[in-house]
């Protein structure tokens, strides 16, 4: 038995993953891999928007602030960009009026830094899951 | 010539070495110049970063380096680094082409020429993300069952096939007054008092040659040791797992010291109470049942005293009379039986629920309640089975409060004496009983007390209520044994009960 569960029943989803603080991502990015997910972790929202590979990407895990752009322009730009998979935002600055915004940008769940035991990856795994059941109508 | 040819073996050997480089996939492996420009570049170093060697040769190698280490000069003073040190292993955050990260392990080494001046550096890397979430999963994963290990209110110690500690939980720190780090490695036959001290590595041992088991799977009360050379009663149960050559057995402690001693209590003051009430309402019952039993006893007094009136001068007919009431008088004192009959069923009435049990274990068990505190009081103990003499037709609770009664009494009287053993001995009987001893070293009984010390309400002790051994006394009479003391040969008391024996025959019953 591999420490590493991988989902057995399908292919392991992948996470695109940005946060500017490398302690955060890099930890994120530790823990998603050892749940099984594939990762493409990135410092700035802009290198996560040039890589091609991210449309193959099927959740988006971003952080709100940055300095280069913030994690809601990131959704718009990808959606405009003709991705389709469901977002999750999280902010160490939580504000109802943040989260209603970043709801209307298409995220769909906001999560409130530090994370709590096993939030993330139990949200990634109901986004994606409600996404398959409601078919690609992110977009 | 000799030139050329050392420089030909030169060529064909690099050409090796560069055939080896390109064949390892999962290695990136590549070169710098003095000037940390690529020079050389393989197909790993393709697969890992994205980088294509076209790319890649000529370009400075801070280009695999995250943005804030590059504006932090990372790159640069790792390879001053390098040539101090001649070799530098790291694992660090490296970016593909395509911006993503990934943890990279890095072996760096100064290369240098004939003269031993630096020519460049040589680098081999490996992703090891995985490796590092593995890892991650193995602490979080560790961390999880530990703080199972700490919350988990029994106290849990895990052995190996040699006996020795593996793990020892916060609980079973607090209960044995040991630290985790004390008992690693120790022996856990230290966590017990004689004589299972002694024989505990036997235990496994037998267990594990034979397979058989008597206690894993199954639970049993014991006597544990605290750090201090205190014993107290505990509940074990253990587990096993693992297989050939490597089975650790996982054992779970309850402290019975305030549990049980409590729930013990609790049943003493109920079987009191029940005691008592029976009692008074036996008190009831024979004033009802003397009223009763005046009644034929009356009609027997007056028939016989007219029979023998009438055999003064008996004739045909008075005959016939006396014998009509003789008739009658027999018929009454029948009636008083009968009545008496009622009043012992009424006495008898217990609600004793009578299994086979195992003695020696019905016996451990009462011990190891009974003689909480006492070995801190100096008493030793003795037992003595006869293998012979097992298993009983027993209510188990009811007779281990009879043992946890005696035990409890002859520690007591012992608090005076010098030598203070306990014997418990088992013995087969005639006519399917089974005979259980308790002897102590006391004083003895008087014989003043002696023949009434059954009855309810008859106490030697300041603070009882002179109900515990007529209650001992019911239960024993209720299993169909009997109880009585006489002198230890030895000078002090000893009690005996009876019980019956269970044959095979009675298993269906059970």
């Amino acid at each position: 038995m591999g420490v590493i569960d991988h989902q057995a029943s399908e292919k392991a989803a992948l996470i695109l993953l940005s946060d500017d603080d490398a302690s955060v991502r890099r930890s994120l990015h530790l823990l998603l891999r050892s749940r099984g997910f594939g990762v493409l972790a990135y410092a700035s929202g802009t290198a996560l928007l040039l890589d091609p590979q991210m449309q193959s990407g099927d959740c988006l895990v971003v952080d709100y602030l940055m300095p280069d752009i913030d994690g809601i322009s990131i959704l718009r730009q990808l959606r405009s960009a003709g991705w389709c998979g469901p977002a999750i935002l999280i902010t160490a600055h939580y504000a109802d009026t943040l989260a209603e915004s970043a709801r209307e940008a298409g995220f769909a769940a906001v999560l409130e830094k530090p994370l709590r035991d096993g939030v993330l990856v139990q949200t990634i795994g109901e986004v994606i899951s409600a996404g398959r059941r409601a078919g690609s109508d992110h977009c | 010539m000799i030139e050329g040819d050392k420089a030909n073996r030169h060529d064909a050997a690099s050409g090796t070495i560069l055939q080896v480089v390109e064949s390892a996939p999962n290695y990136a492996v590549y070169a710098l110049d003095l000037g940390g420009l690529v020079t050389v570049w393989n197909k790993g170093c393709e697969d890992i970063t994205g980088w294509a060697s076209s790319d890649a040769i000529g370009k400075h190698h801070s280009f695999l380096y995250c943005a804030e280490d590059v504006a932090a000069g990372v790159a640069d003073r790792h390879l001053a680094q390098v040539e101090q040190l001649g070799r530098v292993e790291q694992e660090s955050w490296r970016v593909r082409k395509n911006g993503s990260e990934f943890l990279a392990h890095l072996t760096t080494t100064a290369l240098r020429d004939e003269t031993g001046q630096l020519s460049g550096y040589g680098k081999i890397l490996r992703d090891t993300t995985d490796e590092a979430a593995t890892k991650e999963a193995i602490v979080a994963r560790e961390q999880h069952l530990q703080s199972i290990l700490d919350t988990v209110p029994d106290a849990m110690v895990i052995i190996d096939e040699r006996g020795l500690i593996t793990s020892f939980s916060a609980a079973a720190e607090r209960l044995f007054g040991y630290s985790e780090a004390d008992v690693l490695g120790a022996n856990v036959s230290s966590l017990m008092p004689s004589p299972d001290r002694e024989r505990h590595d036997s235990y496994i041992g037998r267990y594990l040659s034979t397979g058989e088991r008597r206690i894993i799977g199954i639970g049993r009360i014991v006597v544990g040791q605290r750090s201090d050379g205190t014993t107290f009663p505990m509940e074990l149960s253990i587990g096993e797992a693992g297989h050939r050559g490597y089975r650790v057995f996982t054992g779970f402690i309850r402290d019975l010291t305030e549990s049980d001693r409590n729930e013990l209590q609790l049943k003493e003051l109920q079987a009191e109470l029940i005691h008592v009430s029976r009692l008074s309402a036996m008190g009831t019952m024979a004033s009802t049942l003397a009223h009763e039993l005046n009644q034929p006893l009356t009609a027997i007094a007056n028939y016989l005293e007219t029979t023998r009136d009438l055999l003064v001068d008996p004739d045909a007919e008075t005959v016939a009379i006396v014998r009509d009431a003789l008739d009658e008088a027999a018929k009454e004192s029948h009636r008083a039986g009968h009545i008496v009959r009622r009043l012992r069923d009424f006495v008898a009435r217990g609600e004793t629920e009578k299994r086979i049990e195992d003695l020696p274990r019905l016996i451990e068990e009462a011990s190891a309640l009974g003689l909480v505190g006492a070995r801190e009081r100096g008493v030793r103990s003795f037992f003595d089975f006869d293998p012979a003499a097992s298993p009983v037709l027993a209510d188990r609770i009811q007779v281990q409060q009879v043992l946890v009664n005696l035990i409890r009494n002859a520690v007591e009287a012992m608090a005076q004496v010098a030598i203070r053993d306990l014997t418990i001995t088992t013995r087969r009987r005639p006519k399917g009983m089974v005979q259980v001893s308790v002897a102590d070293t006391g004083p003895g009984i008087s014989e003043q007390v002696a023949p009434q010390l059954f009855e309810a309400f008859v106490s030697s002790k300041t603070d009882g209520m002179g109900l515990g051994l007529s209650i001992c006394r019911t239960i024993i009479e209720a299993h169909g044994g009997r109880i009585w003391t006489e002198g230890a040969p030895n000078g002090g008391a000893a009690f005996h009960f009876t019980l019956m024996q269970a044959r095979p025959e009675d298993e269906h019953d059970a």
